[in-house]
């Protein structure tokens, strides 16, 4: 049994594809890779996997991790696997792990880029962001380049697309998801002591 | 990359509405878009992506077009609301899945008509595509729509709307069509439907042709055309599974069944061809489950050997085989026992009718001990529920034939008592719509109070918890009756109320019968006349569509329904329906 951890990008028009709906999305193209995925046991067998914390809809993602199981798993598997998916869906690099701790203990963290899409976003935007996201969790890091903001932020599941959307909209600087252009460009560990984001894979 | 797409217009419209997926294609095996000067077909399915994409027909014909090395496919389903407004308010025009393109843009749009209550979903999609709703408004820029499937059949109601219908089997009619479009691009609309109302199988209204269009049906299904690949949706769809075609037709003959008058001989697959695709479409797609389809699976000669063969390698590869309802007898529950797979929920029956004497009128060949043998091996084998579909509203209904339902929904219960199993029983009761070119064609269709009450009537005569009853809305029963037997006064009424907001009719939530009926009122239609009986002489709205059987075998069968006559399955031997002139017996190979 071999214990696969990928890091997998989601972008273009594939970001409209409910994160939900990535575990039949990844284990279709695994059968169809001839893949030997592990199946739970039990009245109602399905692949064994875990994924990372949810990725709204319509944010790309550039690095996001996913576990999955096999029986069997080679150095050429993970290209085989990459050549069944769909368009906007693709496997970067893969390790795989010993039994341990769940993804969850280590996806703690994740960066965001946020800008508008049609116009800038005003100087203002950086701090309402800052502020909303320490209501909830920890921000560790931010900065805005150009009317670009970049926050690592943690809380992963109240913290994101939702969020970020929701504070700008109330602030009357977009009027929806669609103003928006967000992208989370990393997910990991925050590394307070190098003040870095370290990567799952 | 994203940058750009940062900046496409169409993302901002995904981002606003619900379920965008919907809308992107990105699918697994669509094949990459061609390019070149080549036929470009978009095929159109006016319900939404979820039950649009499990539609076998479209699968099919998707990876048959895309095979032409003259022609490509790509596909659109209806907006759904939310969609529909974030289009309109930007300005922007339906667009194909595959390239984005508007479907404007494509040769042809190609419709299937599975229902009668998507007619206001076809508008919604030319009028998004900025296609004129009406055929003669057309121009020679404009793509040529067509459509095919069983409301093509009586096509007469949304006949203004297309330039073509495709009557029959669409895997051999359909390359044809395209060959003789490729052939004439760039040519002038009438002149490429002039050659095409010469194709037989082929209805063309600006060219009424001088007899009957014959519905034309692939004969041997081994030699046809079969797809070895399927696109696969990112988002779970009705249908969730690779889906097999077994067989075409049916030899049993019920009388209030469309399909199985005008789809003869019946024409079964081999074990050998099945199994062959089964296993390449399971290297292809991925998919988890397989579904096998036909108008009654039970009755492939083939079944047993394919479950047979199959087994070991689909619980190799965590894959359920599923079939849909249930023949009622004895053997099928015991096959379905056999499967694994399909312990896990209720079985699926359809005696349609409550009594036996009702059942002999529309020919259902059930009788009392196939259902007695199939709910005993139904408990007897450890399920817990069963779902039961039954019509009312059929030609002759009495109360007697009303509690009949009952009384097989206690028959169930007392079974399942016996074996000590829950015994769920669940019962959908449909209302009855005569349909064209079948032996009721010319019946009273029962109006919309009659079935209500009918329905509330069997409702509260239940008086277990365990049984549950649903019955479905007679209004929506009732429209689809006017346009299963309507004429060519209602395309202008379907304009209308779409016009009017209407949209989605198949949907509760959407469906707005007050709506309908002031535009039937407003265009002085009378819409009652269209479910009322028909004189055995009078000419019917499809009769311009010849289905196979002739009109004296309908008239017969007719008959022998009002005197409770059964008429044999045909594989015991011909009933001499006279399909598509061949009379007697042998020639039809059934």
């Amino acid at each position: 049994m071999h214990r696969i951890r990928i890091i997998f990008e989601k972008k273009d028009w594939f970001t409209f594809v409910n994160h939900m709906d990535l575990p039949n999305v990844f284990s279709r193209a695994a059968r169809r890779a001839g893949l030997s995925l592990e199946y739970t046991q039990g009245f109602s067998p399905h692949p064994h996997m875990s994924l990372g914390p949810a990725l709204a809809i319509s944010v790309v993602g550039c690095e996001e991790p996913a576990e999955f199981w096999f029986e069997d798993w080679n150095e050429n598997s993970m290209q085989l696997w990459n050549e069944q998916l769909p368009e906007g869906l693709r496997i970067l690099r893969c390790a795989e792990l010993e039994e341990g701790a769940g993804l969850a203990k280590f996806a703690t963290a994740a960066q965001y880029r946020i800008s508008g899409v049609s116009e800038k976003l005003p100087a203002e935007a950086k701090a309402l962001l800052e502020n909303a996201v320490k209501n909830i969790g920890p921000l560790w890091f931010s900065k805005e380049n150009n009317g670009v903001i970049t926050l690592v932020v943690g809380e992963l599941n109240r913290c994101g697309g939702s969020l970020f959307v929701k504070t700008l909209q109330e602030a009357g600087i977009i009027s929806g998801w669609a103003d928006l252009y967000m992208v989370r460009e990393k997910i990991g560990t925050w590394d307070e002591a190098g003040q870095q984001l370290l990567p799952l894979v | 990359m994203s940058e750009v797409f940062c900046q496409d217009p169409r993302r901002a419209i995904l981002s606003s509405v619900k379920r965008p997926s919907r809308y992107i294609g990105c699918e697994y095996g669509t094949g990459s878009v061609k390019d070149g000067n080549l036929l470009r077909v978009c095929y159109a399915f006016p319900d939404v992506y979820e039950v649009g994409m499990s539609y076998l027909g479209f699968q099919i014909l998707y990876g048959l077009t895309k095979e032409l090395p003259f022609a490509d496919a790509e596909r659109v389903y209806a907006p759904w609301p939310d969609f529909e407004d974030a289009l309109r308010n930007t300005n922007t025009e339906l667009w194909a899945l595959e390239s984005k393109r508007p479907i404007k843009e494509f040769d042809v749009v190609a419709f299937t008509l599975q229902y009668e209550l998507c007619y206001t979903n076809v508008l919604t999609i030319l009028d998004l595509g900025n296609i004129p709703h009406y055929a003669d408004e057309r121009k020679d820029s404009d793509p040529l729509v067509i459509a095919g499937g069983p409301c093509a059949l009586t096509p007469a109601p949304v006949e203004p709307f297309f330039d073509a219908f495709i009557i029959g089997d669409g895997e051999i009619v359909n390359p044809e069509v395209y060959q003789i479009l490729f052939e004439l691009k760039g040519r002038s609309r009438t002149e490429k439907l002039a050659a095409l109302s010469k194709i037989e199988g082929v209805y063309v209204p600006m060219y009424p042709p001088d007899k009957p269009v014959r519905r034309r049906i692939a004969e041997k299904l081994d030699d046809v055309w079969f797809n070895t690949k399927m696109i696969v949706p990112n988002t779970s769809i009705v249908h969730d599974r690779i889906t097999l075609q077994v067989f075409k037709g049916c030899t049993r003959g019920c009388r209030f069944c469309q399909a199985g008058m005008i789809d003869r001989p019946v024409r079964e697959r081999s074990v050998e061809s099945v199994l062959e695709q089964t296993d390449l479409l399971l290297k292809n797609t991925g998919w988890e489950e397989i579904g096998l389809l036909s108008l009654a699976t039970c009755d492939w000669t083939g079944l047993l050997p394919f479950i047979r063969s199959i087994t070991q390698e689909l619980e190799k590869q965590q894959t359920k085989l599923s079939l849909p309802s249930l023949r009622v007898d004895a053997f099928s529950v015991q096959l379905a026992a056999e499967l694994h797979a399909l312990r896990k929920s209720g079985l699926t029956f359809a005696p349609e009718a409550g009594t036996q004497r009702l059942r002999n009128v529309i020919n259902k060949g059930v009788t009392e001990d196939d259902i007695a043998n199939a709910l005993e091996q139904t408990f007897a084998n450890g399920w817990d529920r069963v779902k039961l579909y039954f019509m009312m509203g059929l030609p002759t209904e009495t109360e007697e034939d009303l509690s009949g339902i009952l009384d097989i929904c206690g028959q169930a219960l007392t079974v399942a008592r016996k074996y000590k199993r829950k015994g769920e029983i669940s019962v959908s009761l449909a209302g009855f719509v005569p349909k064209g070119h079948t032996p009721f064609q010319w019946e009273a269709q029962l109006d919309r109070e009659s079935l209500h009450e009918r329905g509330s009537w069997v409702k509260h005569q239940i008086r277990s918890k365990k049984i549950s009853l649903a019955y479905h809305e007679p209004k929506q029963t009732y429209l689809e009756g006017v346009f299963a037997r309507g004429d060519s006064s209602l395309a202008p009424v379907i304009e209308e109320v779409w016009r009017r907001g209407q949209r989605f009719d198949g949907w509760t939530e959407y469906f707005n019968f007050d709506r309908w009926m002031e535009v039937f009122a407003d265009l002085g239609i009378d819409s009652d006349k269209f479910v009322a009986a028909r004189s055995l002489d009078e000419k019917l709205p499809w009769e311009n569509i010849d289905c196979g059987v002739s009109k004296q075998y309908l008239l017969r069968e007719r008959d022998n329904a009002m005197n409770g006559i059964v008429t044999k399955d045909c594989r015991k031997g011909c009933n001499g329906c006279g399909w598509q002139g061949k009379v007697g017996t042998g020639n039809c190979n059934a």
